[in-house]
């Protein structure tokens, strides 16, 4: 069946470069668009591993948008001792001008892409969870179209889970929040790493695409200045950071922002896609209290385990830490996209430390993770499979109720040493097959 | 003190601008320390204005002024009634305990803080006692010098520079004492002084938490606030209480005319 595939893996490739599919990267300073490389070999997941994969992110999930219910309004979690305050005060993700404010149907994160990887004990581990704007989905949703296209004959005889209800799912979830008016798409343009999703989401979800240059916020009110009037919006999807979002409220030097959006927001006259402020909820510290936050909102045991995590921030996980540093990996809690990874392994002794007088003296700002052996997955390279570092990028949608799209992005390292698989680093991505 | 207060500020352009958006922290706060009695606003040319509360407890009023004006103005007025008792504290403090986008401290802030701990602190001293003393040390180091530091100024670099106006005062004391574990937070306002406005501006100030109050302190005149002050925003730093924060497309030259007159009744 994957021989079949390998075939066409040039043709998929073409396709997708017609297609325009492709990932913008900045580099010294300069835009470059480049492709997003495609294998042909899927990683298939059966269904039994699948359902248990679907239950604990759903639990997961609800329990990260209660505590970002629970952050911007009672804190209840600090005053019960689970989360030191110095995790929610100063973490960058936390926006203090969301206080009080609760979003329809008290959903924050309507899209998180939940990145996890196996073991080679076939175990699943959470590694992080993205809750502001997580990219990814329309690249293995176009793929799946176009190897449909070349190969027919696989879907036929295969029991592949159907994933082309990506865009449904979304609807409903927007439509879900929607207070009174359009679904629009808000993208920073042309120049943004992922513009192709966005105009792609915005086809297959029946939304406006918009710039900040079409859209005005007027008596308290969002409206899209289209060619045939003015529509008043009552759900953006916006892909832009909280940062740039509104630079009355934020950064005021945005330019790809709508003045007073988040007035309108405060006021209930829109739903914003993801909330902001939901930066507090995904940071590398953060994760470290997920599986108590689903003690805590739940009284559930979290059924997806966390990578095993330690916080320099409590004193004998620092002392484990300076102790084992070597066979560590350890992580700067306010960086993304791969940028921030150091392995204790790669460094001499003189980095070795340093960096333990770093983790020491900002003990706030970092996170140790043991290495996971990593289940390799097959990649095609040079008309031969190789082994590669890959992980799953899973995506979750709440709205009135919280699903699982039963696919995702697997994304994997072309290097053959490297661990990190962030397209931003230059890795390539698979379709995943859930089967059965 | 009974006081009426006048506020009016106009931008004018030569040459117009269109698409403005504008949010105006203009009214002042009613309180435990201040009351108003009395107030009137108006803003022009404006397509609407929406009054909030924003997170903090400020009155705000965002807007727009779409087509194209050449000039841009406010007039805040009323009735105050203002004294120089604490502010009863509500809702959570635990946000001004830890450094926002102006107040971060630097490694000589941290030296200068030490050297005031060891010479000047003991057992027997409580939080506001220890507030004073800083606020005394750092009136000696700091010379007050306008147009050197801007309002993009951060607490480390007018420190480092060693002048600095109100904004400036009150984002390195609100740094020191947070550094210290004590909630801090940033005024903006109006200051009424002999018969006249101070500084014929805006002045900032500080308050320091302490059980459950609210206690002001002005670094910069190195003393406690009175019935002088009228408070119009708080917050974390500057970013949360700029009185007018605003953009528009145009390319042009703007002058700023500000009238502020304050009178006993």
């Amino acid at each position: 069946m994957t021989n079949e595939l390998i075939k066409y893996t040039d043709d998929v490739n073409t396709m997708m470069k017609r297609y325009g599919v492709k990932f913008g990267i900045y580099k010294n300073g300069t835009f470059k668009e480049q492709l997003f490389p495609f294998d042909s070999i899927p990683r298939i997941i059966s269904k039994e591993d699948f359902a248990k994969i679907e239950k604990g992110l759903i639990q997961r999930v609800d329990a990260l948008n209660l505590f970002l219910k629970d952050i911007y309004s009672e804190k209840q979690i600090v005053k019960d001792g689970v989360v030191p305050e110095e995790f929610v005060f100063s973490s960058k993700g936390y926006l203090p001008q969301c206080e009080g404010i609760c979003p329809p149907l008290g959903v924050y994160s309507h899209i998180s892409g939940i990145d996890l990887v196996q073991s080679k004990d076939g175990e699943w581990y959470i590694l992080e969870d993205n809750l502001r704007v997580p990219s990814g989905a329309s690249y293995p949703l176009i793929a799946r179209e176009i190897t449909r296209r070349v190969s027919p004959f696989t879907f036929q005889e295969n029991h592949i889970v159907d994933n082309r209800n990506y865009g449904q799912l979304l609807k409903e979830t927007m439509d879900s929040v929607n207070v009174g008016g359009i679904n629009v798409i808000l993208t920073p343009g042309r120049y943004n790493a992922a513009f192709f999703e966005h105009s792609y989401l915005a086809e297959i979800t029946d939304s406006a695409l918009c710039t900040s240059e079409t859209l005005v916020v007027e008596n308290n009110v969002l409206y899209y200045k289209s060619i045939d009037g003015k529509k008043r919006v009552g759900a953006i999807y916006r892909r832009i950071s909280d940062d740039y979002l509104d630079p009355m409220a934020f950064l005021p030097e945005s330019l790809i922002g709508i003045p007073n959006l988040m007035s309108v927001y405060k006021a209930g006259n829109v739903a914003i896609i993801n909330a902001p402020g939901n930066g507090v909820a995904d940071d590398k510290g953060i994760y470290y209290f997920v599986p108590k936050m689903i003690k805590y909102y739940l009284n559930q045991e979290p059924i997806l385990k966390n990578a095993p995590t330690y916080l320099p921030f409590y004193e004998e996980d620092r002392k484990y830490v300076i102790d084992n540093l070597e066979r560590l990996v350890v992580k700067d809690v306010s960086e993304a996209g791969g940028y921030g990874v150091v392995f204790g392994r790669d460094l001499d002794e003189e980095s070795l430390r340093s960096m333990k007088d770093l983790v020491t003296r900002e003990n706030r700002r970092f996170i140790a993770q043991e290495v996971i052996d990593f289940l390799d997955l097959d990649i095609m390279e040079d008309g031969v499979p190789v082994p590669r570092k890959a992980d799953l990028r899973a995506f979750v949608l709440s709205g009135k109720k919280t699903q699982v799209w039963p696919s995702g992005l697997t994304r994997f390292s072309r290097n053959a040493n490297s661990f990190v698989v962030n397209s931003s680093q230059g890795g390539g991505f698979k379709d995943t097959w859930v089967i059965g | 003190m009974k006081l009426n207060f006048y506020y009016e500020m106009t931008l004018t352009f030569d040459f117009p601008i269109k698409e403005q958006f504008f949010s105006l922290k203009i009214e002042p706060i009613s309180d435990t320390s201040q009351r108003l009695y009395s107030y009137e606003k108006q803003i022009l040319p404006c397509d609407y204005t929406c009054r909030e509360l924003d997170w903090c407890g400020n009155v705000k009023y965002s807007g727009s002024s779409i087509a194209p004006h050449d000039f841009f103005g406010f007039v805040s007025t009323g009735t105050v009634f203002t004294t120089s008792n604490p502010v009863k504290s509500i809702g959570d403090i635990a946000v001004y305990r830890y450094p926002s986008w102006y107040t971060h401290i630097s490694d000589s802030m941290v030296s200068f803080l030490n050297s005031i701990v060891v010479e000047h602190f003991n057992e027997t001293l409580d939080t506001l006692q220890k507030a004073t003393i800083v606020m005394d040390s750092l009136h000696k180091y700091l010379r007050y010098q306008p147009l050197t530091t801007s309002i993009y100024t951060t607490a480390s670099e007018s420190f480092n520079l060693g002048v600095g106006v109100c904004q400036d005062y009150s984002h390195i004391f609100i740094s020191l004492l947070r550094y210290l574990n004590v909630p801090t937070r940033y005024v903006s306002g109006l200051m009424y002084e002999d018969g006249t406005v101070r500084y014929g501006a805006t002045h900032a100030w500080v308050e320091v938490y302490h059980d459950g109050y609210w206690f002001g302190y002005d670094p910069t005149n190195d003393c406690f606030i009175n019935e002088g002050y009228i408070a119009l925003a708080k917050g974390r730093d500057y970013n949360d209480c700029s009185v007018d924060r605003g953009l528009f497309k145009g390319n042009t030259l703007q002058q700023q005319y500000i009238n502020i007159s304050i009178k006993e009744v």
